[in-house]
Parts: structure tokens; sequence; C-alpha cells
């Protein structure tokens, strides 16, 4: 089985972290391609859904997560996944116990610093496209692929008081997610050695979903 | 179970012939769903540009066309006589294990002309699946078709030994003989006369 998920790291030029794996796809994401392919009616022809694939969503849940540091625990506190579960326990794996559907601890690219349930609804959750930091390609006929940048030196995900935060975790996520919300469904979902975000770092998330 | 994966896409087709209700011929295998139809699937799930949000393409899985070409012909003779050939020639080189098959091998019309390759106006050469499909399984979807006993079978042909079948798009024209398919399925004769409803039940998972 080939990588199809790459990350790397580096600090003032210098690559520092550098993971390869697999994805799973979640069951939300073999129902879309299911629905996705799929025609409602015809006369006009009217598809089933629209949904594509938009958005990246980074966590500090995750199988392989270490430790985290206070502040980070009070952003993002375990237990607020539809799971419930201690905080790292999702695993792409063996993504059946528990059945994984979102991130397990979802963290802001921007925003406050306020727990799940009381963030505000204008934290940003998801890249968006519209930030010059998200790319689509074709590396070959049958795949497509997704790449995002996370800039620490402008602010992503570490600000204020997460001052280093661990990544653990990730997924795409469908256009109809939102992206000041935390949980949203993802498509695909991958747990990986933690990349601690700095103010000093910029990271490189390539994504390949082939079929 | 798999629990370390990748995305498959796995389908499996079932062919029931039935004669005044009573199955009389009935297939059951799995097929191939083609490199053309994994580029469709990477295509369609991402947008091609951003603000306003365009897709790469929009079609869905709408027609199944039919055929007497592939490697599983077994009534050869028939299928390179009159009146089947000319106008449905071929060699049935084609099999159901090559992911670069493109189009059917030796497509027969539902309905129009007697016309040879490529046939004229108004002639219909694929037809459209039920609509919505059986989405019940959740992560797999069943498309079906069922070629009544007027289709396939006009004018002068009387019997006709079908042994493909492809998937298409809603990209596909209707009244073009050659539309590319994005899966495909030779299978052992079964001659369709106008006495017999021929029912195709695709079934594409995703797992």
């Amino acid at each position: 089985m080939k990588n199809n998920v790459f990350i790397k790291a580096r600090r003032r030029g210098k690559l520092v972290h550098q993971w390869e794996g697999h994805n799973t796809w979640t069951d939300v994401g073999r129902e879309y391609l299911s629905d996705m392919i799929t025609l409602a009616s015809y006369g006009p022809d009217t598809a089933l859904i629209n949904t594509r694939i938009k958005h990246l969503q980074f966590g500090v849940g995750g199988i392989q997560q270490g430790v985290i540091p206070a502040p980070v625990i009070a952003a993002y506190p375990a237990g607020f996944d539809p799971n419930a579960t201690t905080g790292n326990e999702y695993s792409h794996t063996y993504p059946i116990a528990p059945p994984i559907g979102t991130l397990e601890r979802p963290v802001r690219l921007s925003g406050g610093t306020n727990p799940y349930n009381t963030a505000p609804g204008t934290d940003v959750w998801l890249t968006d496209p519209a930030m010059p930091k998200f790319f689509v390609g074709y590396p070959t006929s049958s795949s497509v692929s997704f790449k995002c940048f996370i800039r620490g030196m402008d602010g992503d995900i570490s600000y204020g008081a997460l001052v280093e935060v661990p990544l653990a975790e990730a997924g795409l996520v469908f256009s109809s997610g939102n992206i000041n919300v935390a949980y949203n469904p993802v498509v695909t979902y991958v747990d990986f050695e933690p990349l601690i975000i700095t103010d000093e770092i910029e990271a490189e998330v390539t994504w390949i979903v082939g079929f | 179970m798999r629990i370390v994966d990748h995305i498959e896409v796995k389908s499996n087709l079932i062919i029931t012939a039935r004669e005044r209700g009573k199955i009389v011929a009935r297939r059951e295998g799995h097929n191939i769903w083609l490199d053309l139809g994994r580029e469709y699937l990477a295509q369609l799930i991402a947008f091609a540009s951003f603000g306003p949000d365009t897709p790469v393409r929009n079609d869905r899985i709408k027609y199944f066309g039919v055929g007497i070409g592939g490697t599983q012909q077994l009534a050869l003779p028939t299928a390179n006589s009159a009146p089947i050939s000319p106008p449905y020639t071929g060699n049935n080189a084609q099999d159901d294990v090559t992911p670069t098959v493109t189009t059917l091998e030796r497509p027969v019309r539902i309905s129009g002309s007697t016309s040879a390759y490529p046939g004229i106006a108004g002639d219909l050469w694929i037809g459209q699946v039920a609509a919505p499909p059986d989405l019940s399984g959740g992560t797999e979807v069943v498309f079906s078709r069922v070629f009544t006993q007027e289709e396939v079978n006009y004018g002068p042909f009387l019997s006709v030994p079908l042994s493909e079948v492809g998937m298409l798009t809603s990209a596909a024209d209707p009244e073009n003989y050659q539309n590319t398919l994005v899966a495909y399925d030779t299978f052992d004769t079964i001659s369709k006369t106008s006495a017999i409803n021929l029912e195709f039940k695709w079934t594409i998972r995703f797992g």
C-alpha cells in the first residue's frame, strides 16, 4: 500500500519533521462517494449531492499523541468529540472503535482559546481555499491532491498562549463544512507522529486521494 | 474486513433475463471499474477553482449500453452473420480484466435504424438507469436498467446475442455509438429476443 499523506515541517528553512502514512476513509466518506455518483432525478438532471472536498482540518487528538502543553489542553479539552473519548483514542489503523466521523480534538487555525463549548462563532477551524495556502492538483489521471501550508510565523494554529501546538491528526472536509465550527464530518482521517507548530514552523501537508 | 484501507471501487453485476415473468437466464459476476472511471472519480470530488467554487466535472452515472462484443461472446456465428453483422461489426477481443478499455466493442442500438456504425441521427445507443438508484446499502449504490421486449430487438434484429455491457455518465450522448465508459463487463451470451426483458443490476461499492 502506497502512502498518501505527506507532512514536512521546516524551521527557518531547515527540515525538522517529516512523516508519511496512509489515511483511512470514514463511513461518511464512503457514503459520500456513493451519493456523489448518483442522479436523484432526470429532466433536468439533478444530482443527489453537489459537495466536493474543499478543506483540511488538523487536531491534537489521535492515538499517536504524546504530552500536550497545559494551554493546549485548556483550549482543546478531551471528550467533546461524538464518541466522548479520553482525548487520544482515534486511530486510522482501527477506525471502528471508536468509530471515526470527525477529528477527535480539532484545533483552530485562528481565533481565540476558549474550549469547544464556549468558542465564538468567529474562530476558524478549517483551511479555506480563499487563503493563499491551499492548492488542488492532479499528480496522476486517477488521483487528486490537496496541499496546504501552515505558517506558524503568520499565526496559523500557534498564537497567544498556544505557543506549542502538537498536531497529531488531520482530515479532509467537504465543501459543506463550516469553517467556524469545530466538529465537521471528515471524508478521510489520519493520525500521525506529533508535529509541533510554533511561531517558527512552516509545515506542508500533501494529501493524495487516488482511485 | 479491511481495517487499514485505501478506497477501492468494487462492482458486481447481476443480469436476469425474463420471459413472461419467468427467469430464463441469469449471469452474475465481478466486472471492472475502468481507468476512465478512476479518472472520473478523482475529478468528481474536487473543485477546479474557488470563489466561486467551480467543479472539475459534474456528470453522474446515468446510462447503460449493451453490445455483442467481448471475449465471452458464445454465439459468434450469429454475431458475425446477417442481420447482425453488418451493421454490428467487430472482433470480440475485449476482456473485462483490462482497465484500459474505453468503449463497448460492438455496441448495439436500443432503437433506431439498421445502419452500420456510426448509425444515423435518431439512433439510440444507451439507456437511462432508474433514478434515483438504490442507496439503501449506505456505502454502495445499485444502478438498474431493464431493456424491455421492444428494445434492442426491432426490425430485422429478431435475436441479438448480447455479451457486453458498459456503464456511462450523463456526459454521454445517447445518439453516439462510441461513448466512453466508467465500468465494463463481458458475460456469457444472452440472446435477447422480443419475448425477453433483460434486467441489469449493477452494484458499485466503495470499500
